[in-house]
């Protein structure tokens, strides 16, 4: 389906990296980032709270600024780029979030769902394309789901007008071989663009990165050092090199990325996300990567071990927005296990 | 004094009639069923069947099935206080039983809105197959019944390659996807009335229509033409999803539902017909077409996904049999098509 062996970059530094810093990216250092990302020639830049438009709460997370300030910081400095925001239906709403993200200059909308669950971006979806905007959707959690689900979920938004659909390992638990078997299927079943998510917890973002495109994708999401929620995502830098290695166009410049990326090591992050061995065991049990932070600090609160939090929460099929359950599961580990 | 809308809608009846009166008049004093008559073509099938009482005193007698109401309640008031019209607000798989005096049925009720299938697969495939078994077994204890017209889809053929698809074209192969199942059950009701027509010796043509433009379109309705209309509506530019070569036929709304009306009354008891447009136009050419009708001129985006792509589909009719067997032909060129369409969106249904 490519016409040159192009892939579309998409870099949501500026949003899963939000849940590398529980939400406080400043208006200071969105403008900084964006203007990188633009000098660089970053198809689509996502900015926002980490889970999204309308997510700024106490049970996710109150973010530093507000969406309006976020999305029309970025735009300010965004000249070429186009500006993208992760809209998970329920936390963003048409009439709240969605209208006034068009109105602060919004381009590209990823309707996101979880994996099974295509059905809630109907509207959003509907909405965003009979506003004229790109929608992408996105299905998050994807290693929950085998191939024909994904499909059949797939499908549902290409329905709804999703100009693309993009797949989220948002756990960090896929192989190259769960790539391959999922993004396959998804590109021979779909007629619209396919696109990859990574997360780094198993050290496989790249390699996954680039057995999507071997097998078809066409538009890769990747951050500036991998900033993302727990061990980050595919890094952006190199990512743009290993594309550029396999001879796969971008249009991204890779000098500018790289200076992209020291200045969001510089700019953005207390720390340079790594694999700690609890992303390991975070990607092992299939939990969302953006339940490190909370997990560890409730951990340490009830005194139990974070490997065996993450591994009851895998046991239960948690999902992004259930951070509620964190407290139930560590509390229910220190009553059965650890006052024994 | 007519309104608006029906003063639009008769310019277009009126332009056409005389090409094809002859063939109409089979249906003066008749009594047509039409399932699915608040949709695109069950009104403009009305709006037809309604002209020729008013212009040719044609005494026809018209029962329109449909779950919606309001379309037909406000644009026929006069005719259905008159008993011209009669309209029953029910689900067609509800249909037990049709007045007696029925002599043609359409069927045309289904939704082909690809959102709808993927949301509710269920509604969708027991729609077409119970209510085409349920209109069928209440057709089956008419006695003077003269034609039942199944409306089908060209969904139903599989994917050409820049090649027109004639009636005996391959269909789609049995697949997994979820996006089957408005085919698949289209299909399935075709078949079924090839049943009814062996067993319960029911007099039945089928249609596979394609892609249509015009007055009682819904602009949020996903089809390529209809998007155009939106964005240059809403003063935006107009987004195609490819590069613009995808290829369609478009044919006018009157121009669909009069061929309908000749089918029904003349075409052979077991053909299938395809109906549509095989003028091919590419989408690029369509969005232009569409922009010119515009007082501004809005601009055109290609690959509106951002990712480059090449994936055309090409999706045409050979119309040979229909126009060989009814002596159909085109009443409604392209250009004028689309000119009438963007009029109805901007002066007549704003």
């Amino acid at each position: 389906m490519s016409q040159d062996n192009h892939i579309l970059i998409s870099d949501p530094t500026l949003r899963d990296g939000n849940h590398a810093v529980s939400h406080q990216l400043t208006a200071k250092q969105i403008a900084l980032y964006c203007s990188a990302a633009d000098r660089a020639g970053i198809p689509i830049v996502e900015v926002g709270h980490g889970n999204g438009l309308g997510a700024s709460s106490l049970q996710v997370g109150l973010a530093a600024i507000d969406d309006f300030t976020m999305l029309t910081t970025a735009r300010d400095n965004l000249k070429s780029s186009k500006l993208a925001v992760h809209v998970i239906p329920g936390f963003a709403t048409i009439e709240k979030d969605i209208k006034p993200a068009i109105e602060y200059g919004v381009d590209v909308f990823r309707v996101a769902a979880h994996c099974t669950e295509a059905d809630v971006t109907e509207r959003h979806i509907h909405f965003c394309r009979n506003e004229g905007k790109t929608v992408f959707g996105v299905l998050m959690m994807t290693h929950m789901a085998d191939r024909f689900l994904l499909a059949e979920e797939a499908t549902k938004m290409q329905a709804y007008g999703a100009e693309a659909v993009i797949l989220m390992d948002s756990a960090g638990n896929y192989l190259p071989s769960d790539v391959v078997e999922k993004v396959s299927h998804l590109v021979e079943t779909l007629s619209i663009p396919v696109g990859f998510h990574a997360h780094n917890n198993l050290g496989m973002a790249i390699a996954n990165s680039i057995a999507a495109v071997e097998c078809g994708a066409l538009i890769l999401d990747g951050c500036a050092r991998g900033f993302g929620a727990g061990a980050g995502n595919t890094q952006l830098e190199a990512l743009i090199a290993v594309l550029e290695r396999m001879k796969y166009s971008t249009g991204v410049d890779l000098y500018k990325t790289l200076d992209a990326g020291n200045l969001a090591e510089r700019e953005l992050m207390k720390v340079i996300p790594t694999i700690s061995s609890t992303s390991i065991v975070s990607g092992l049990s299939g939990v969302f990567s953006g339940f490190l932070k909370p997990v560890n600090r409730i951990s340490q609160e009830f005194g139990v071990n974070p490997r065996d939090v993450f591994f009851e929460l895998g046991r239960r099929k948690v999902v992004a927005g259930q951070e509620d359950i964190i407290i139930e599961v560590a509390k229910s580990l220190k009553g059965s296990k650890y006052d024994e | 004094m007519m309104n608006k809308i029906a003063a639009f809608i008769n310019e277009d009846l009126t332009r056409i009639h005389s090409s094809v009166a002859s063939q109409l008049s089979e249906s003066y004093g008749q009594c047509f069923f039409i399932t699915g008559g608040a949709g695109f073509l069950g009104t403009w099938l009305c709006e037809w069947l309604m002209y020729l009482n008013r212009t040719e005193n044609a005494g026809i007698k018209v029962y329109v099935l449909d779950r919606e109401k309001n379309r037909i309640q406000e644009r026929f008031e006069n005719e259905l206080q008159r008993g011209e019209m009669v309209l029953l607000n029910y689900d067609v798989r509800s249909l037990t039983e049709i007045p007696r005096e029925v002599n043609y049925i359409i069927h045309a009720a289904a939704t082909p809105d690809t959102s709808f299938h993927a949301s509710c697969p269920i509604d969708t495939m027991s729609s077409v197959a119970e209510g085409t078994a349920s209109m069928l077994r209440a057709a089956s204890r008419l006695n003077n019944l003269k034609a039942i017209l199944n409306v089908s889809s060209s969904a139903i053929y599989a994917n050409s390659d820049m090649t027109t698809l004639t009636e005996d074209s391959t269909s789609l192969p049995f697949s997994h996807s979820l996006a089957a199942v408005y085919p698949e059950s289209k299909r399935y009701a075709e078949k079924l009335c090839q049943a009814a027509r062996n067993e319960l010796r029911l007099p039945i043509v089928s249609i596979r229509p394609f892609t249509f433009c015009g007055p009682y379109q819904n602009l949020s309705s996903p089809w390529i033409l209809n998007t155009f209309i939106n964005d240059a509506l809403n003063k935006r530019p107009i987004r195609i999803y490819g590069d613009g070569q995808t290829t369609r036929g478009v044919m006018y709304g009157a121009d669909f539902s009069v061929w309908v009306l000749v089918i029904l009354l003349h075409g052979k008891s077991g053909n299938v017909y395809n109906v549509g447009s095989d003028n091919p136009v590419m989408a690029y050419e369509l969005a232009n077409y569409v922009a010119k009708n515009f007082s501004f001129t809005p601009s055109i985006m290609l690959n509106t996904s951002l990712a480059k792509i090449n994936d055309r589909t090409y999706l045409l009719p050979d119309t040979y049999q229909v126009k060989k067997d009814l002596n159909l032909t085109t009443f409604t060129d392209l250009e004028l098509s689309i000119s009438r369409t963007v009029t109805w969106f901007t002066q007549i249904y704003k």
